[in-house]
């Protein structure tokens, strides 16, 4: 008999977590007193007591892929629902040559569903992305935005363990929309593994336990993960698997420690369907590579940092992007 | 609400439900009930019943009522039309909106609603089965059901009323000492911070009566609160495999 | 803009398209139902919670004294209400009802009404004047797809286990004086097409996908309420069809109506 384990201790807004510590994300202090700022799981490390949120809605933030559907259209670009209370927004890139009788629906029309990368946000969470992909057939699967880290795993152990025992193809927004492509069985596979994370997220050994139930489900099927595709890497494009919860500042690591580097050449023009053959548009490298310089790392800065909100205490954050 | 009741309501120290002055009915708290809200909380005191979810963050409509600064905080309290004695029509009557002002007003002192800018955050309260006490009872549930629903909130608010019936100071009045008693006083309160939060009174109470009614009510509340932690944490409650 | 719909409609298509559900159903079964009734027991003179899956709805029954309507002076009065509240879905808004639900209380007012489930005629005190007034108050706690089939049910389990209160002295004395007097119970089944197919109690992803719905009231001999909903159509073999599923499938759910 397995026993479920807790990751770490749960605890609720307002419970004291620590005593003259450093602060990490959803805390706050009273005088010397670190408090939890959120329904949570108390993460301690490296003298930093931070609470890493059971649930709660998704907030863009700079260089997450999203998965999200056209809202709406007008002449300069497309708005992203994204299952946030903020879109984003897709601004048409503009050229010399075009006439501005183009109707943007041509390339993607309200209800198509999209892969996108938020580029910018500004102080009250309006936010453009970029590099669309439409993503046609498959399946969707939705998640609380905060148990997608549990997805990725570490090192990206569980979404590649998902990849290569259903043969599917995955693509993992941030903001909880999972687009999900193969067989039919194998999908329902993965979307009932993705379920299972949910649930479980917030006990230990689940890496273990999901490849059990994916090779059993599999098994009961009669499904077989089809000979892997030549890997669409764009799908990996834009993961990063951050560590639960935590948003490194953004100031201090300029691309150095981002897995997928800042020598991958961006800025590209995918909107175009994903069997077709890859269009080299030279427009990489010199886009990308402000990525990380959009000042200082954007902090999201809540205007709360700078005041107390009601009373006399302390909750934005000096060292951590916050909540 | 007036004077002492033809029928007593305290005899020999005990009150028709067999309660003593100081003591809570039992009380229930279950979080994360529904599945389509953001956060859900189901909640049994005494007789009462009720239920409330949060919805939020989320888009606010219509633009007009976005807050460039803030995210908006709406409540709202509701009866069922079967939760009462004689059917309730249905749909907000003033007492109802009333309530709904205050609980809202006592949830904005402990949300992070900075955090969230032009979005609206919705607390919608549904009481099932009334039987006094139910503006507390839904706060109480409020409560639960934000932190539930992972908004950010810097603790929880616990209600708890105390009231006065044959010339004695009670806690957590039913319907019959509601009706008949002399006094009663809702409040919410957040016991680490020491703060009163909500805070209503009618009938008739001396300076002393009311100072007792005041304890009263913050020692309920503590306990109502212990019970909002419970049923938070036991959400995630492991479990054998 | 539902996201929700948008993300799953296009591959809930698909799957039925394929024979498959997306919670491996199949097309003629329903979700697990569970019914318990006197959930209200302290303030309601009935009421029934039931869950069709994970959508809940609480059916409250309050009597209250009356006069009847003018053309039917020596029968009772049955009125049906029903609130889409906002903590069950997050497009519920605040508010009066609006047309869903309407709809939904007088689909279900009709399925109790025309099966004849009430008998009014004994619900008179003085014909003419005074008469008892049932109350079937429908309140929608979550949706997650087919609230009219839950409704209807919770609707009839709490009718089935409501009583008359006393009538002392020009006063309602909410005691039980009597049960409420029953002859038959109607249950209602919903089918959706979705494509060229038909399957029985939508869940909510498969109503983001679904063409045409019908709702079929009936006893164990007779089909008394109908309704279409949504802006497809069905082939008139296929209503025959849904009906005969539908009385095929009364006992069951009928069984879980002590």
């Amino acid at each position: 008999m397995n026993e479920l384990e807790l990751r770490g201790e749960i605890v609720i807004p307002g419970e004291e977590i620590g005593k003259n510590v450093r602060r990490g994300d959803f805390t706050y202090a009273v005088g010397p007193d670190v408090k939890a700022g959120v329904f949570g799981i108390k993460e301690d490390k490296e003298n930093m007591v931070s609470v890493i949120p059971l649930s709660g809605k998704y907030i863009p933030k700079e260089g997450d892929m999203v998965v999200g559907v056209v809202s709406n259209v007008n002449r300069n670009g497309w708005a992203i629902s994204i299952n946030s209370p903020y879109e984003t927004y897709l601004a048409r890139e503009k050229r010399r040559d075009d006439d501005d009788t183009f109707d943007l629906r041509r390339l993607y029309k309200e209800g198509d569903i999209v892969s996108i990368m938020v580029s910018s946000v500004d102080e009250v969470k309006n936010s453009y992305a970029e590099g669309p992909r439409k993503l046609v057939g498959g399946r969707i699967a939705m998640l609380n935005a905060k148990k997608i880290p549990r997805v990725i795993g570490s090192k990206k152990s569980m979404l590649s363990l998902l990849r290569d025992k259903s043969g599917c193809r995955i693509v993992v927004g941030q903001n909880g929309i999972i687009w999900i492509d193969g067989p039919e069985k194998n999908m329902e596979v993965v979307v009932e593994a993705i379920l299972k994370i949910g649930k479980e997220s917030h006990t230990k050994g689940l890496t273990n336990r999901i490849s059990i139930f994916v090779d059993e489900e599999m098994a009961r099927r009669g499904a077989v993960a089809p000979p892997p595709l030549p890997r669409d890497e764009r799908d990996e494009g834009y993961e990063r698997p951050r560590s639960e919860g935590r948003y490194r500042d953004r100031g201090s690591s300029r691309g150095s420690d981002r897995p997928h580097g800042s020598d991958r050449p961006r800025g590209r023009d995918y909107s175009r369907d994903r069997r077709g053959p890859r269009r080299d548009s030279p427009r990489g490298e010199g886009q990308r590579s402000n990525e990380g310089s959009g000042g200082e790392g954007r902090r999201d800065e809540s205007p709360q940092a700078k005041e107390s909100p009601q009373g006399g205490e302390q909750n934005g954050n000096q060292d951590q992007n916050k909540f | 609400m007036g004077g002492k009741s033809e029928v007593p309501l305290i005899v020999k120290g005990k009150r028709l439900d067999g309660r003593k002055a100081d003591e809570l009915r039992p009380i229930k708290i279950v979080a994360g009930t529904l599945n389509r809200a953001d956060g859900s909380c189901y909640l049994e005191w005494g007789k009462n019943k009720i239920l409330a979810a949060v919805y939020g963050p989320r888009e606010l409509h219509p633009k007009h009522m976005q807050d460039n600064t803030q995210a908006v905080l709406r409540c709202r309290y509701n009866m069922a039309p079967f939760s009462v004695s004689e059917r309730k029509r249905p749909g907000p009557d003033r007492r109802s909106v009333e309530i709904s002002k205050v609980i809202r007003e006592a949830l904005e002192r402990v949300v992070f609603l900075n955090y969230f800018p032009t979005s609206g955050i919705d607390v919608f309260m549904e009481v099932l089965q009334a039987d006094a006490g139910t503006r507390c009872a839904a706060l109480t549930a409020a409560s639960v059901a934000l932190a539930d629903a992972g908004i950010p909130m810097k603790d929880m608010v616990a209600g708890c009323a105390a009231g006065k019936a044959d010339d004695t100071i009670i806690l957590d009045l039913n319907q019959e000492e509601d009706n008949f008693g002399q006094g009663d006083m809702p409040m919410g309160y957040i016991p680490s911070r020491d703060e009163i939060v909500l805070l209503q009174l009618d009938g008739e109470f001396t300076k002393d009566e009311l100072e007792k009614a005041k304890t009263y009510a913050m020692d309920g509340c503590r306990k109502v609160y212990e019970l909002q932690k419970e049923a938070l944490k036991k959400k995630y409650a492991i479990s054998k495999v | 803009m539902n996201i929700d719909r948008e993300l799953k409609r296009h591959f809930i298509g698909r799957l039925i398209e394929n024979g498959r559900r997306i919670d491996g159903r199949g097309f003629d079964d329903q979700r697990s139902i569970v019914v318990e009734t006197d959930l209200i027991k302290d303030k309601a003179e009935g009421s029934a919670l039931v869950k069709l899956g994970n959508t809940e709805v609480l059916a409250g029954i309050k009597m209250e004294m009356g006069a009847p309507f003018p053309d039917r002076p020596a029968e009772g009065v049955m009125m049906t209400g029903a609130e889409l509240v906002p903590i069950a879905a997050p497009d519920f808004e605040m508010g009066r009802p609006g047309e869903d639900a309407i709809e939904l209380a007088r689909v279900v007012d009709r399925g109790i009404r025309e099966s004849k489930m009430i008998d009014l005629s004994k619900l008179v005190v003085t014909a003419g004047e005074k008469v008892w007034m049932v109350y079937i108050d429908l309140h929608v706690l979550n949706h997650d797809g087919n609230l009219l089939d839950a409704s209807t049910l919770a609707a009839v389990a709490a009718l089935n286990s409501a009583w008359i209160p006393k009538y002392e002295d020009e006063k309602v004395v909410r005691e039980r004086a009597k049960d409420l007097p029953l002859t038959k119970l109607p249950v209602s089944f919903t089918f959706a097409k979705v494509g060229n197919s038909i399957i029985l109690d939508p869940i909510l992803d498969e109503e983001f996908a679904m063409d045409a719905r019908l709702t079929i009231a009936t006893t164990d001999k007779h089909i008394c309420a109908m309704q279409k909903g949504e802006i497809g159509a069905f082939k008139p073999e296929e209503i025959s069809i849904m009906v005969d599923k539908a009385m095929a499938n009364y006992s069951k759910v009928k069984k879980l109506l002590k």
